[in-house]
């Protein structure tokens, strides 16, 4: 995914530039002496061959038995796609399939990962050719009156594969449509009055420059029957983002929930109402009565409002949670707790789907971590030097019999000290740790489990690609791609989701590491111990190398009642 | 100003190249005009009549045009406006024959937001809009055929509470009679509609305002009917001028004659609107095609003092030839309160004009 994705960013780039030539070249043209003609010409012009661009990766989706149907998009050049749960609902027994392209031939579909609960599944061409694909676009930036494309087989018009086109403008963005029994819920989604109709469930909705901003998928319909009466509905792109890495990775996805429900008072306000006994609310010391202001940055005006907003993200996704109580304002990153799909059958992963995605994430993680000429080389000692205020305080070494401990200059068990207010603090004590066999007695458990995250992450960095084992390592999804404290700083277009592999410990712990799509760098290690139901969390802030890898060089380590920064300042290979 | 045609041209350039700057889309503007001018209504959910749908707010002070339905007639009848706020509203009045009524927003159901800054369209031409002054006729918007035109309302109920309501896209296609019938009742309305190509014969969009391109007010989403010539559910507004002659007289029943020209009579309620009646009684006995000839005039009416007689031929009104009974009711009806009306006549083999000065109440 991440090379394709890449790939997909450069196809974006150009078109970009594309555009604004084109845009440019327009505006000049609109002089005064320029003939109107002209110049609606030209905009037709552009119109079609945005049309003609993105028509070669429009897929009709069929069964096994080329029945059936719906519409689909290629969004890399590996064959995957992307439509509609309820299309490949009835192709899940063999989940298998048929795809075809523009081009006229058939090519045999996988269905891959499954998210009932917001109608989204992908599915993948098999073929070993490159694939057309369109990149996926910012659904938050489209506004009411955009121009939009659909794409789709509508009443399975198509006997070459070509898709109908039909356009429109935007009619409603953040609109919520509920779902039946707990599944198909359009939330947050955007709203078009380009003709949908049966068949064009999964099928693109375009932007003016070539970008998907959406699934499209549902419709209102009166007593006239079940097509198009000018209100069709798709599933927002930034949503379908956010449960690509999962549906790559063939798992039925789940939706993430707060476990909270809301009400509106009076006053306009929005309060928690109903905060569910495990809800992350109540762990986070929210109680029922405190107003909910904000989401990720978003003010919420009501409580429908809530619901759409939150169905919009994946589980174990963290969210800005702003709460005030009493007069108090209170922040803190959530992370949302899976609502599992509603759904009448048994979902078994696809396991194969999911190491090819492990294999990919890793491949991409040792190319941005290995230099060329020690790719071979298999360092299995060394020493970080951890620096706190500028000040060594120890080593973390990491022995040739695969163990771990941190000492200070003199080799003693160190210590990490924070100077608060003049008074040393200790904040960590490394007595004689042994990550794999904690034996120190005086180690909390979340300085063990702040250890074992390490462990993991320089295992990673130090065991070669062939040896490393595939079995106990499970994709389980997507991460979001910056640091939750850092997302109200709006970006331009919204990042690829960093994805999340998972490691069983032998001591019951779940290790997750984050991958980062764009430089395939590591970026979050966190730690779960289900015992306890503690967690840590380490942001690897920046990289650099440090002799022949590049290694994380400031680490922000958060526990439940610690919170510190280690800066590795070199690396030495032990004798 | 800018000559209309770079105007539409500039609007489709940037609805396929908008996307690079952050361009207006060509749209919005319209957009935010319509939506800020529409409300949503809550009524009496009747049988297979749904309990919701819009209206178009015609004065600041909460006067909402809208098509009569039952869910006007629930006691409970609630206007919610773009911003949220939520009203009590009552029916005042309606028009039989067009199916228009004019709701009234009485009061916030929390708080005391006051009625008398409502953003609205400025229908009578009183100027207080600011958004219609610079238009150059505030009362007659320009629309060509080919026009962009854009509905605001809520179809299906899709918004709610300060939600922004769905907006429906077309082109202006056509000025044409209604002919047409809810189930299979006849449409009592075969005035002049604006057919549009966008879909608005959906449950809940009747009442939506249907705006051009610069935003102004060009007609109104008219109740759900079914084409006597198609048998399909037809998609068409109540053009502007039809509008502003029952606002004007719902707004002012006392000072309007009620015309009894319309065999549906007066309204329930009262409603004698804006009918100008000069005292002319048409012969309208016969087939379909009659030509507009002068059967009585009533002793002492405008047309009387005036010199109108019986066996007059009328040929034109303000201007406008009228060559059957349906063209002169039509003209008729478009005789604001306080104009005099010019009409040519055909008496014998001579043709003279008469002007009926206009009613002083």
């Amino acid at each position: 995914m991440v090379t394709a994705l890449n790939s997909s960013g450069r196809v974006h780039a150009v078109l970009s530039c594309f555009c604004s030539a084109l845009f440019f070249g327009v505006a000049l043209s609109a002089a005064p002496r320029t003939d109107d003609a002209d110049i609606v010409a030209h905009d037709e012009m552009r119109r079609i061959e945005m049309i003609e661009r993105v028509t070669p990766a429009s897929v009709c989706v069929y069964d096994d038995n080329k029945r059936g149907g719906g519409s689909g998009a290629l969004i890399d050049p590996d064959g995957y796609g992307i439509t509609n749960f309820h299309v490949v609902a009835k192709m899940l027994g063999e989940r298998r399939g048929w795809g075809g392209l523009g081009d006229g031939e058939f090519y045999r579909m996988e269905v891959l990962g499954i998210d009932p609960t917001g109608d989204v599944a992908m599915f993948r061409l098999l073929d070993e050719q490159r694939f057309p694909s369109v990149p996926l676009g910012d659904s938050d930036a489209v506004r009411v009156g955009d121009p939009v494309v659909v794409l789709g087989d509508p009443f399975l018009l198509s006997e070459d594969n070509m898709p109908t086109v039909t356009t429109g403008i935007i009619t409603g963005v953040h609109r919520y449509q509920g779902g039946t029994k707990g599944n198909l819920i359009y939330s947050d989604c955007l709203q078009t009055d380009a003709p949908i109709n049966p068949g064009n469930s999964g099928g693109p909705l375009f932007n003016a420059r070539g970008e998907v901003i959406g699934i499209n998928g549902r419709i209102s319909v009166g007593e006239r029957g079940r097509f198009n009466v000018g209100l069709g509905y798709s599933i927002s792109s930034n949503q379908v983002r956010r449960f690509v890495p999962a549906l790559r990775a063939g798992l039925l996805a789940r939706h993430g929930t707060l476990d909270a429900t809301v009400i509106e008072k009076d006053d306009g306000t929005v309060v928690f109402d109903e905060i569910g006994s495990n809800s992350p609310v109540r762990a986070a010391g929210f109680r029922d009565g405190d107003r909910l202001v904000s989401l990720n940055g978003t003010a919420i005006r009501s409580a429908n409002h809530y619901i759409s907003i939150m169905g919009t993200f994946p589980e174990d996704w963290p969210l800005t949670v702003v709460v005030r109580h009493a007069s108090r304002r209170i922040e803190k990153v959530i992370r949302l707790v899976p609502v599992d799909p509603k759904i009448n059958f048994e979902y078994v992963a696809d396991r194969e789907a999911n190491v090819r995605q492990i294999k990919r994430v890793l491949r991409r993680f040792d190319k941005a971590t290995r230099t060329k000429q020690r790719s071979n080389s298999t360092a299995t000692a060394y020493s970080w030097a951890l620096t706190m205020n500028g000040d060594v305080q120890g080593f973390v070494e990491r022995g040739v019999d695969s163990t771990f401990r941190v000492v200070n200059q003199k080799g003693e068990p160190a210590r990490l000290v924070r100077i608060e207010d003049g008074a040393r603090k200790t904040i960590l004590t490394f007595d004689s740790l042994w990550a794999e066999r904690p034996d120190g007695q005086t180690l909390l458990p979340q300085q063990q489990m702040v250890f074992t995250a390490l462990y993991y992450l320089q295992s990673l960095l130090l065991v070669p690609v062939d040896e490393r084992d595939f079995n106990p390592v499970e994709h389980v999804g997507a991460d979001a791609p910056i640091s939750p404290s850092r997302l109200s700083a709006p970006d331009a277009s919204p990042p690829v989701p960093w994805e999340v592999l998972a490691w069983q410990t032998t001591g019951g712990l779940t290790i997750k590491v984050s991958f980062d799509g764009d430089s395939g760098l590591a970026r979050r290690v966190r730690a779960f111990d289900p015992a306890t139901d503690q967690h840590v969390s380490i942001e690897l802030l920046s990289h650099r190398q440090l002799g022949d890898v590049v290694w994380p060089s400031v680490l922000e380590v958060a526990t439940a009642d610690a919170r510190f920064t280690i800066e590795v300042q070199s690396v030495e290979r032990l004798p | 100003m800018i000559p209309r045609s770079t105007v539409i041209v500039f609007g489709m350039i940037l609805l396929w190249g908008g996307g690079v700057a952050p361009a207006d889309n060509g749209f919005e503007r319209a957009i935010s005009a319509a939506r800020a001018r529409s409300v949503k209504l809550y009524g009496l959910k009747v049988g297979q009549q749904v309990g919701y749908g819009t209206g178009t707010i015609v004065s600041a002070g909460g006067d909402i045009l809208t098509v009569y339905s039952l869910l006007l007639e629930s006691n409970k009848l609630r206007a919610v406006t773009s911003d949220g706020t939520r009203y009590h509203a009552e029916l005042v009045t309606f028009d039989r024959r067009t199916q228009l009524a004019l709701i009234k927003m009485t009061r916030a159901l929390e708080g005391d937001s006051s009625i008398g800054s409502l953003p609205f369209f400025d229908l009578v031409c009183s100027g207080d809009d600011t958004a219609e002054k610079s238009s150059s006729d505030p009362c007659e918007p320009e629309l060509l055929l080919g026009d962009w035109v854009l509905a605001a309302g809520n179809p299906f109920k899709i918004a709610e509470g300060a939600e922004p309501v769905s907006i429906a896209h077309g082109v202006y296609s056509a000025r044409a009679r209604l002919d047409a019938r809810r189930k299979v009742r006849e449409f009592p309305y075969h005035g002049d509609v604006l057919v549009i190509d966008a879909v608005t014969s959906n449950p809940g969009a009747p009442g939506s305002p249907l705006v051009n391109l610069d935003g102004k007010l060009v007609g109104m989403i008219g109740r759900l009917v079914v084409s006597n010539l198609t048998h399909t559910k037809f998609d068409y507004a109540i053009p502007r001028d039809v509008l502003r002659s029952f606002l004007i007289g719902a707004k002012n029943p006392r000072d309007s004659v009620v015309a009894n020209t319309d065999p549906s009579g007066p309204t329930r309620r009262d409603g004698g609107f804006a009918r100008v009646d000069p005292g002319i009684r048409l012969t309208r006995t016969g087939y379909m095609k009659l030509p507009p000839l002068v059967e009585r005039v009533r002793r002492g009416s405008p047309a009387a003092k005036a010199g109108v007689r019986p066996d007059d031929l009328i040929l034109s009104i303000n201007g406008h030839r009228v060559a059957d009974l349906q063209s002169y009711d039509k003209r008729i009806a478009q005789v604001a309160q306080g104009e005099p009306i010019d009409l040519v006549i055909q008496r014998k083999k001579n043709v003279i004009t008469i002007r009926i000065p206009a009613e002083t109440p």
